[in-house]
């Protein structure tokens, strides 16, 4: 447990400035990642899951905006930083791999010189230094014909490969935090095991951190050391895997966790949870969740539930569990 | 129990023969020679990753697509015997209900209109019976009367696919091909729509065919599973054979590949991950397709197809070594 913490995120409000008004896609949100752990994201779309890892990375689009909080990482606030220091950062210590790897492969230049690029930069050695490199770290990520796959263009390979090959380009220059936003969610379930399993030899290696971003509580299990749960652009559940799973406390987690298909389990039905997620600019009022939750109470409409300690390391949102906080 | 839709050796192979010049014409064989029967009232599920056949073989069955070879008998007719009016007035028996229910719908029309057009090209309604029936399939798939005049656009992606499903009953179909339709959705709304389709299913005695990309969309739907790779169907049998002991390898495989909700099965997985990636199909591997990412491949597979047999009573699988062992998820 003990480790040292390479990024903490404090109260982080990032809201986007649109013509329907005010945004307010993060609202609030705090949670660590310690060195060489992995924190999942979990929650429906539109819960800020994304937002999240964009505010950290400093990727941004102009409508949004770090309202207040602040981002430390290794004892830094990066909110306070110039545009080229973020930038700076983002090439060294943070990466990122993005759902569609399509989107953010240059399709004008092959895969090794993507690579070749990157490796130049962060790790300052000459052309064919940089091509050994390459290959090392195509075959590292599990691509069997490297020769061939550095002289190719992204557009040619499958969605499986392009993958390995944003994760080759994100670990090139050894990253402290890599960010994976649904990094899985494209692919099929045999390709995306083969992907799991790659993410996880690699950061036993090389102890990165990593926030996972996910719907699917499957992965959730399969990766994650710490969970936070989202919904409406809130936190309202974060403690560690194990508990998660066993003592959700969260109704809101409780029912995701119900509604979720086991395969494993013999159960013949499917919890549900009524309603939808809010319309992000007409967030309800109190608790965001009371309109869905099946144990709501008068207090709950009106007065908002502070993320309370209910155990060590399990905290929660909700109002049930206020009193013996 | 009787059988609704049989499907015999049905095939689709798409020309995809670039440039005229060339002699030789290439082909995607999409759909490979598949059989398959689905019994009145039961559900069908087909699950296999994307390119498989899954959504040509839905099409094939609705008419969409024209076949290449094979026959598919829906109760009890060979739907290519049929003149064009005759296809027309069976087809209304079999509907369909799609992945992204938003481009399935209209945008410029209203939900009373969309749900009504079926209605109105089959059936001669007054317009106050075709109001009364709008709303009451409006009340049987959960949408609030009040929606009656809004726009598709207006509505979330669980409520438009309600709306799909509304309009998908309305002419009290026998058969419904759902082609994915919870995969765009969220957990949460996934599991309101497949409750809301057996509730459905049980009042309105319908059968389905429901294709999904993977396994836990299908288990709490479904009655048998048919599992696809490129093209052909290599295992189908009941939900409780498929989940406790696959017969083939890339069922084994698919099971395994599943994330289970619960950390503390991790690494207690005994299952296999499948290497190597799906071969395109217009290069289908010789012999059995499945051989080059088969862990259990021998010479014979590289060379011969095996063929789609019962091994067992309803228990369908293709391949030449079934595993004696297979491991499945679901616990004892
Ligand atoms: N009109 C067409 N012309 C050429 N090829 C086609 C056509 N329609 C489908 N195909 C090809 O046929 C194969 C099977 O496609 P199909 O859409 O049935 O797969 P699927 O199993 O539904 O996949 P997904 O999971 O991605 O929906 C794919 O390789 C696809 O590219
Ligand atoms: S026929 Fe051979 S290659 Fe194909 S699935 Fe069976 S054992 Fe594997
Ligand atoms: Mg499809």
């Amino acid at each position: 447990m003990g480790r040292e913490s390479l990024l903490e995120v404090r109260n982080l409000k990032t809201y986007f400035y649109t013509e329907d008004g005010v945004i307010p896609s993060v609202d609030g949100v705090s949670f660590t990642i310690k060195k060489g752990e992995t924190v999942a994201v979990v929650g429906e779309s539109g819960s800020g899951k994304s937002v999240t890892s964009l505010s950290i990375m400093g990727l941004l689009d102009a409508a949004g905006k770090i309202e207040s909080g602040t981002i430390i990482f290794e004892g830094n606030d990066i909110t306070k930083l110039s545009k080229k220091d973020r930038r700076k950062l983002r090439g060294n210590e943070m990466a990122m791999i993005f759902q569609e790897p399509l989107t953010s492969l240059n399709p004008l230049f092959t895969v090794g010189n993507q690579i070749s690029e990157a490796i130049k930069i962060h790790q300052k050695v000459d052309k064919k230094e940089a091509k050994k490199r390459s290959i090392e770290i195509l075959k590292k990520v599990g691509i069997a014909r490297a020769e061939k796959v550095y002289h190719s263009y992204p557009h040619l390979l499958s969605g499986g490969m392009r993958q390995r090959v944003m994760i080759a380009i994100a670990l090139s220059c050894n990253p402290k935090l890599l960010i994976a936003d649904e990094p899985t969610t494209a692919l099929d379930v045999t390709i995306q095991a083969q992907i799991l399993q790659l993410m996880k030899e690699l950061i036993k290696d090389k102890q990165t951190s990593i926030l996972f971003i996910t719907h699917d509580l499957g992965v959730v299990a399969e990766m994650a050391d710490q969970v936070i749960v989202m919904y409406a652009g809130q936190v309202v559940e974060y403690t560690d895997v194990f508990t998660l799973f066993k003592e959700a406390a969260h109704p809101y987690t409780k029912s995701l966790l119900a509604s979720t298909p086991k395969i494993h389990e013999q159960t013949e039905k499917l919890q549900v949870i009524e309603g939808t997620v809010p319309n992000p600019n007409a967030m309800p009022s109190g608790c965001r969740f009371h309109t869905r939750c099946p144990y709501v109470m008068e207090k709950c409409m009106n007065n908002e539930p502070v993320l309370t300690n209910i155990h060590t390391r399990h905290q929660v949102k909700c109002w049930l569990y206020e009193e013996e906080g | 129990m009787t059988v609704i839709l049989s499907v015999r050796g049905l095939k689709k192979y798409f020309d995809v023969t670039e440039g005229w010049w060339k002699k030789e014409k290439q082909y995607l064989k999409a759909v490979d020679h598949i059989s398959f029967d689905v019994n009145h009232g039961e559900t069908l599920g087909i699950v296999g990753e994307s390119g498989c056949g899954k959504s040509t073989t839905g099409n094939l069955i609705m008419q969409l697509l024209e076949k290449t070879e094979g026959e598919i008998i829906f109760q009890g007719v060979d739907l290519s015997t049929l003149s064009k009016q005759q296809l027309r007035k069976k087809r209304a028996e079999m509907q369909m209900i799609f992945q992204d229910p938003f481009s399935s719908l209209n945008p410029r029309m209203k939900v009373f209109d969309i749900i009504a057009e079926p209605l109105l090209t089959h059936l001669n309604l007054s317009s106050e019976k075709l109001k009364e029936e709008v709303l009451s399939l409006m009340d049987q798939v959960g949408l609030d009367r009040s929606y009656i005049h809004r726009y598709p656009h207006e509505f979330s992606g669980g409520q438009r696919q309600r709306i799909g499903i509304a309009r998908a009953i309305a002419l009290q179909p026998k058969l419904i091909i759902c082609d994915e339709p919870v995969s765009a959705l969220d957990v949460s709304i996934q599991s309101q729509i497949l409750n809301l389709m057996s509730k459905l299913q049980k009042e309105l005695r319908l059968t389905f065919i429901f294709i999904a990309h993977g396994l836990p969309a299908v288990k709490y739907i479904s009655d048998k599973i048919a599992v696809m790779y490129l093209g052909k169907i290599v295992e189908l049998t009941t939900k409780e054979k498929l989940f406790s002991k696959p017969l083939h390898p890339y069922t084994e495989g698919l099971l395994s590949a599943v994330p289970l909700p619960d950390p503390m099965l991790r690494n207690k997985k005994d299952g296999v991950i499948l290497e190597g990636d799906i071969p395109s199909p217009t290069n289908i591997p010789s012999g059995c397709r499945f051989h080059p990412r088969c862990p259990h491949a021998q010479e014979k597979c590289k060379n011969e197809e095996p063929t789609f047999i019962a091994h067992e009573e309803e228990h369908y699988v293709a391949c030449h070594f079934p595993l004696k062992e297979g491991v499945g998820v679901l616990e004892k």
